[in-house]
C-alpha cells in the first residue's frame, strides 16, 4: 500500500529531472502498470473496507496485485489472507485473472487441461 | 524543462492579497567561504585551512549526486549582489518573504558541522552556524526563526548546545538530518531528545545527511532522481527507529517534524508498523502503545515536495489520514523544487483546514500563537 504515494513521488521527480535519465521515455507510472506486479501479503491497510477500497482506487489499476499468503512464515495470515471488503470482481482479478495474466505458463497449462 | 529565466522576480499587486503563510523549510546560505570565521576560534580557521571538513561520507566534499541545478537551487534566486542562492537576506525578502506573505520562516541550514568525523570541529561549526543565524538572519528580520544545529554524532556535545540556546527566542527547533551513522532512534542520539524535550523544542529531521551509509537499504543508487525519491524511504527507517527504540515512550512531550521527505507514505508505514507490532510486540516490550498512536501524538510533516497524484481527491484522502492538524507548509526556498504556495492544495478545502495547513499548525507547534 506504499505504492501509490511512492509512484506520485517518482512521477513528480521524473517530470522535474528526467533529462538525467533520458532513456526512461515513459512515465514511471506507466512502466509500473505495464511491467510490475505486487504480491498482496502482508497487506498494509487498516481493517475497514472503506479505506481499503480507497487504497485500491489510489492504485488506479486492478491488475497489479497477485494473491499470496506467505505460508508457512509467521506473517502468514491464516484464513484471513484475503482482506475483507474487496468486491467480488476485484477478488476474481487478484486471485485468478491477474496471476494467469502474469504467469503465462499457468494459463497455457489450464487450457491444456481443459482440452484433454 | 524546469529552468525558468526571469529578468526580475515575479511581481505581485499587493503583499496583502495573498494568504499569510508559515514557510517551515527555508535554506539560508553563506555568501563567502569565510563568512563563519568570526564565529569560530582561530585554531579552527587554521584547522579548516589545513585539513578541511571530513564527513563520515568519506573523502568527498558536497553532495553525493549532481543536483540538477547549481546548489540545487532556482536559477532566478541568485542575489543581484553576488553569492549563491539563499545567501542574501534582502533578496530573500524581495523575492520570497514579501511577495508570498511569509509571516514565519523557519531556517534550516544544511551545510553545517553535522556529519563531520572530528566531533570537536563538528560542535564548533554547529555553534558558529547558530550564532550566524542570529547575526545574519533572525536579528535582522523578525519573521525568520532559526534551527539549533548540533553535532549529531556526539550526544553530550549536542545536548550542551541545545541547553545553551534553550531560552533563546531566535530558535524554534533543533535540526537533525535523516542520514546519520545509525538510525536516529538509537542510543547515541538519546541525549539530543532529552535536551530538546527539556527545552520544550521540537526536533526537525530534514532529508539528507553525511552519515556514510547508502541512501537505500539495497546499496548506492546511480542517479540524483533516485536520491530524491529515496529520501522518503530513508525517512521511513528513521521514523520506525524512533518509535521502536522507545524514544517517545521515554519523552512523552517530545514533538518531531519530518522535513522534505513527503508525507504520502505516512499512512501505509503506520498501518504496517501497527500490524507488525501486534504480532511482534514481545520483542519490543518498551513500545507500549501501537505505533500509530505515537505517530499521531508526536509527529508533524512539512509539505514540500507536495504529494502530487494524478487525481486530486487522492491527495485529500491522504491528508485526511495524516491529519490536517499535522501538516506544516514549506516551500524549500531557494531550491529548484520550490512549491508555489498558491498551487499546492486541491480545491474545496475548508477555510479552517487551509489556515491550519498554511499557518496555524506551525504557529501552534512552535509556540508562536498569540
Amino acid at each position: 500500500m506504499w505504492l501509490p504515494s511512492y509512484l506520485w513521488r517518482l512521477h513528480k521527480f521524473w517530470r522535474g529531472i528526467r533529462m538525467e535519465t533520458p532513456w526512461v521515455d515513459r512515465a514511471p507510472l506507466e512502466i509500473v502498470r505495464s511491467n510490475i506486479r505486487f504480491s498482496l501479503q502482508p497487506i498494509d491497510a487498516p481493517s475497514d473496507p472503506q479505506t481499503l477500497n480507497r487504497l485500491f482506487d489510489h492504485m488506479q489499476s486492478d491488475e497489479l496485485p497477485l494473491f499470496s499468503t506467505d505460508y508457512p512464515h509467521w506473517q502468514f495470515d491464516g484464513d484471513a489472507a484475503l482482506p475483507e471488503g474487496m468486491s467480488p470482481a476485484l477478488v476474481r482479478k487478484v486471485m485468478i485473472d491477474n496471476p494467469y495474466a502474469t504467469y503465462g505458463r499457468l494459463k497455457q497449462a489450464a487450457i491444456r487441461e481443459t482440452m484433454s | 524543462m524546469n529552468i525558468q529565466f526571469r529578468e526580475h522576480p515575479e511581481q505581485v499587486a499587493s503583499i496583502h492579497a495573498k494568504t499569510a503563510i508559515a514557510d517551515c523549510d527555508i535554506h539560508p546560505a553563506r555568501a563567502t567561504r569565510t563568512e563563519l570565521h568570526p564565529y569560530l576560534a582561530t585554531r579552527w580557521h587554521e584547522h579548516l585551512e589545513t585539513y578541511d571538513k571530513r564527513p563520515y561520507h568519506g573523502m568527498m566534499d558536497g553532495p553525493p549526486y549532481p543536483k540538477a541545478q547549481p546548489n540545487a537551487a532556482r536559477r532566478d534566486a541568485y542575489p543581484p549582489e553576488g553569492g549563491p542562492q539563499g545567501s542574501s537576506l534582502s533578496f530573500m525578502q524581495q523575492q520570497h518573504l514579501d511577495p508570498n506573505n511569509v509571516v514565519l520562516g523557519v531556517l534550516n541550514p544544511l551545510a553545517t558541522g553535522q556529519g563531520i568525523r572530528n566531533h570537536e570541529l563538528a560542535a564548533a561549526v554547529c555553534s558558529a552556524i547558530n550564532d550566524w543565524q542570529i547575526d545574519k538572519w533572525t536579528s535582522k528580520d523578525s519573521r525568520l526563526k532559526g534551527s539549533i544545529v548540533v553535532a549529531n554524532e556526539d550526544g553530550p556535545a549536542a545536548a550542551a548546545e541545545i541547553r545553551k540556546r534553550a531560552g533563546d527566542a531566535n530558535f524554534v527547533q533543533v535540526l537533525l538530518l535523516s542520514r546519520n551513522v545509525e538510525p536516529l532512534g538509537q542510543r547515541r542520539y538519546w541525549p539530543i531528545y532529552e535536551a530538546a524535550e527539556e527545552a520544550g523544542l521540537p526536533v526537525g529531521v530534514h532529508a539528507f545527511g553525511f552519515g556514510g551509509n547508502p541512501l537505500t537499504p539495497s546499496g548506492w543508487p546511480s542517479f540524483y532522481i533516485e536520491e530524491m525519491v529515496g529520501h522518503s524511504q530513508c525517512q521511513q527507517t528513521v521514523l520506525a527507529s524512533l518509535i521502536l527504540e522507545g524514544v517517545f515512550e521515554r519523552h512523552p512531550t517530545l514533538k518531531m517534524i519530518m522535513i522534505e521527505a513527503g508525507f504520502g507514505w505516512a499512512p501505509s508505514l503506520t498501518w504496517r508498523l501497527d500490524k507488525s507490532w501486534q504480532r511482534l510486540k514481545s520483542e519490543v516490550p518498551h513500545v507500549k502503545r501501537p505505533p500509530s498512536e505515537y505517530i499521531r501524538d508526536h509527529i508533524f510533516w512539512t509539505t514540500q515536495p507536495m504529494e502530487d497524484p494524478e487525481r486530486r481527491d487522492h491527495l485529500s484522502d491522504v491528508i485526511e489520514w495524516v491529519g490536517w492538524d499535522r501538516l506544516l507548509f514549506a516551500t524549500d526556498y531557494p531550491h529548484w523544487d520550490f512549491d508555489e504556495p498558491t498551487r499546492v492544495l486541491p480545491p474545496g478545502v475548508s477555510e479552517a483546514n487551509r489556515e491550519a495547513f498554511y499557518l496555524n499548525n506551525a504557529l501552534k507547534l512552535y509556540g508562536l500563537s498569540e
